[in-house]
């Protein structure tokens, strides 16, 4: 074990990335169906909402771990790390907790005692029981291993690099959606194997484009702020510039065909009710392209920054060159 | 040899381009949009519309509920089972497994028309196709990739022997445009027509038409026509505060949604004087059954709005049940001189409790 522990540690950064990785996957279709419960109940007017709350909390912890994950990587003290640590496992003890007596009450009063309904899911709600189960088991072991490293000080910091709360409270917005429209492409992807290919195939695509432009601006972002070669400002105005073509492009072509078939949604993408009900208030046009523009004025204001501290240390060079 | 190869070589491709390209809808036959159910006198048509099945569904609930419908007119079997769009909505493939295998459980012969909702879900449309293919109880005809818009246009002949007693259409109303509904397209219209022809084995309009020339139909769409509207205002307009007035009968509590256009279907319906009714769901909130002349004609056509059938998306407690017509061969007089083709009766049935008449013709 303590032979493990010291090779996850030197290959922390390769782990980190690899279990970011596949928890955004897990985020992202949770946070997709997390949105589909949640139209459901918009759609039935708040009947029988009850008994798809517990679902849709417990569909919301992976995208709540990742993000606290992203965080307790970046902070760069142990202070913070531990606080981050003991936000996550709290949160997770109480919402388990909820989870659990919530489940419990809908099996034994909405459902008179049955343990497998298998509406929501094929095993609901049991395995709603289940997962908040585990969630809460996991909420006490951060709070165990917290205890522990307070003794043994196992939290270390590796990084000097100074944290920015900003970019976090930024990511903490941006998350969610960009984990929701990949969620949505995963899903889309899914009848190609069932042999369905939608008939407006011309029409959809770009749709598809553009759901994944979010996701593509997480990974640009990551690159960059990991970059340690030369021409870093370079970098980030050509992945600025890129992504807005990108959605820039994807959005024409979807708006055209849009405007050349009026049934493009209906009859293409009749799955994906979330955009028919967005499209008649003008909403859905608005969402992809919103956040990355946003995220474009983010990495412009920042190179203009940048560009400003770079000739202040060109000018520093220069003066200590003279002397 | 090297240039007549290369010409036959660019030859080729061209025509293979070109069938592929010419490989589009396909224009079926008229018997392959027909399905046959022995006719009887008075065979009665349960019109279940809304179900609105979800994920949020308790199947045994609802199926036990729409069991206590379909029987609840004086506990009589159903004939045939027309469920008017939106069965499904936010449902997933479980849902639509569950629903269609408990239709077949009752072991009467249904139909399944297409409503707005009906596609919105965890499956793709060839799953639900694939489903209603499958099913034993289901009489939708299979026509995929047809040259008319929608997918649920059909008829079923009511026959005895070999001799066309009654029909009934279901049509798709398809679901958005932009941002508004649907209508019936032209193309959908010009089916029905060649329907209508071509079942009465004519290829032209005969050059004399009567009330007697075609035998009596009943259409079935769950998005309503425009001309719902009209009747409703109408109605309303001329009879204040009232819901029943003669054969007419009123109780709309919110708007109607209709298509954004006038189509050409209630001109086609006044030309061939065919069909008796056209029977629509979609707007919960409204039942009614008023006689609508078009456009001054002399052939009254029965617009009817259905029961919503289920508890699910937005309900009124006293406006959920099941419509139920019964078909005669010949007319009968209603207490007010009215012909009437079928009886119309609508049941209000709740969850605990029994069903109880809501409206029904008065037959003379």
């Amino acid at each position: 074990m303590g032979k493990l522990i010291s090779v996850i540690h030197e290959k922390r950064i390769l782990v980190a990335r690899i279990l970011l990785t596949c928890l955004y996957f897990v985020a992202s279709i949770s946070v997709f169906y997390g949105v589909r419960i949640m139209f459901l109940i918009l759609s039935n007017y708040g009947l029988n909402s009850i008994s798809v709350i517990p679902a849709f909390i417990t569909l919301c912890y992976p995208l709540f771990l990742l993000f606290m994950l992203i965080l307790f990587i970046h902070v760069t003290t142990i202070k913070a790390k531990r606080r981050t640590l003991l936000v996550t496992g709290l949160t997770y003890l109480v919402c388990g907790l909820f989870g659990i007596i919530l489940s419990i009450i809908l099996m034994s009063v909405i459902y008179d005692g049955k343990v497998v309904v298998g509406n929501i899911t094929k095993l609901f709600p049991l395995d709603i029981l289940l997962w908040n189960i585990v969630v809460f088991l996991v909420g006490i072991c951060c709070l165990i291993f917290l205890s522990i490293d307070k003794k043994n000080n196992i939290i270390t910091v590796t990084s000097d690099k100074k944290f920015k709360p900003l970019r976090f409270v930024l990511l903490g917005f941006y998350l969610p959606f960009a984990a929701y429209f990949f969620g949505e492409c995963l899903f889309g992807f899914t009848y190609i194997f069932e042999g369905y290919i939608s008939p407006k195939w011309y029409g959809v695509l770009p749709i598809y484009m553009l759901y994944l432009a979010m996701t593509i601006g997480l990974v640009l972002y990551c690159i960059n702020i990991h970059y340690k070669g030369k021409n870093k400002t370079k970098l980030q105005i050509i992945s600025t510039i890129s992504l807005v073509l990108y959605v820039a492009i994807f959005l024409v072509w979807y708006l055209v065909a849009y405007n050349l078939d009026p049934y493009l949604i209906a009859q293409g993408l009749t799955w994906e009710f979330e955009i028919l009900i967005s499209i008649k208030k003008p909403i859905g046009y608005l969402a992809i392209p919103a956040w990355i523009f946003i995220l474009a004025i983010y990495y412009t204001v920042k190179m203009i920054v940048l560009k400003k501290t770079h000739k202040y240390e060109q000018e520093q060079e220069t003066l200590q060159q003279d002397e | 040899m090297r240039k007549i190869s290369k010409y036959s070589s660019i030859a080729l491709l061209v025509t293979l381009l070109c069938s592929c390209a010419s490989s589009g809808p396909i224009r079926y036959e008229t018997k392959d949009y027909v399905k046959e159910l022995a006719w009887k006198e008075n065979f009665l048509v349960c019109h279940l519309g809304d179900l609105h099945i979800s994920k949020l569904t308790n199947f045994d609930y609802e199926f036990a509920w729409y069991k206590k419908v379909i029987f609840a007119n004086e506990g009589q079997t159903p004939d045939l089972i027309v469920l008017n769009g939106d069965v499904f909505m936010n449902a997933d493939k479980e849902g639509v497994r569950r629903t269609f295998e408990f239709f077949d459980s009752l072991k009467i012969p249904f139909v399944f028309n297409y409503g707005n909702h009906d596609l919105e879900g965890a499956y793709s449309p060839k799953y639900l196709l694939d489903t209603i293919k499958n099913s034993s109880y289901c009489l939708n005809p299979h026509t995929p990739n047809d040259d008319v818009f929608g997918t649920s246009n059909f008829v079923i002949n009511l026959m005895n022997n070999n001799e066309l007693k009654y029909q009934v259409f279901i049509v798709d109303s398809n679901s958005y445009k932009y941002d508004g509904y649907d209508d019936i397209h032209q193309d959908q219209i010009d089916w029905y027509e060649r329907m209508l022809l071509e079942t009465h084995g004519y290829t032209t309009a005969p050059s004399v038409i009567d009330e007697d020339t075609f035998t009596k139909s009943l259409f079935f769409c769950h998005i309503p026509v425009r001309e719902f509207r009209k009747a409703r205002d109408n109605f309303k307009d001329n009879n204040p505060g009232v819901k029943v007035n003669g054969d007419n009968f009123c109780d709309s509590r919110e708007g109607i949604g209709h298509g954004k256009n006038d189509t050409e279907l209630m001109n086609v319906i006044n030309k061939y004087k065919a069909t008796t009714m056209i029977a629509a769901n979609h707007d919960h909130e409204n039942i009614f059954d008023l006689w609508y002349y078009h456009n001054d004609s002399t052939w009254p056509v029965r617009l009817i709005y259905g029961y919503k059938s289920g508890y699910s998306c937005y309900y009124t407690e006293d406006m959920i049940g099941g419509t139920f017509y019964t078909l005669f061969e010949e007319s009968k007089k209603s207490i007010h001189g009215n012909d009437l083709y079928f009886k119309d009766t609508m049941i209000h049935v709740p969850y605990v409790g029994e069903g109880e008449v809501t409206w029904e013709n008065s037959l003379a």
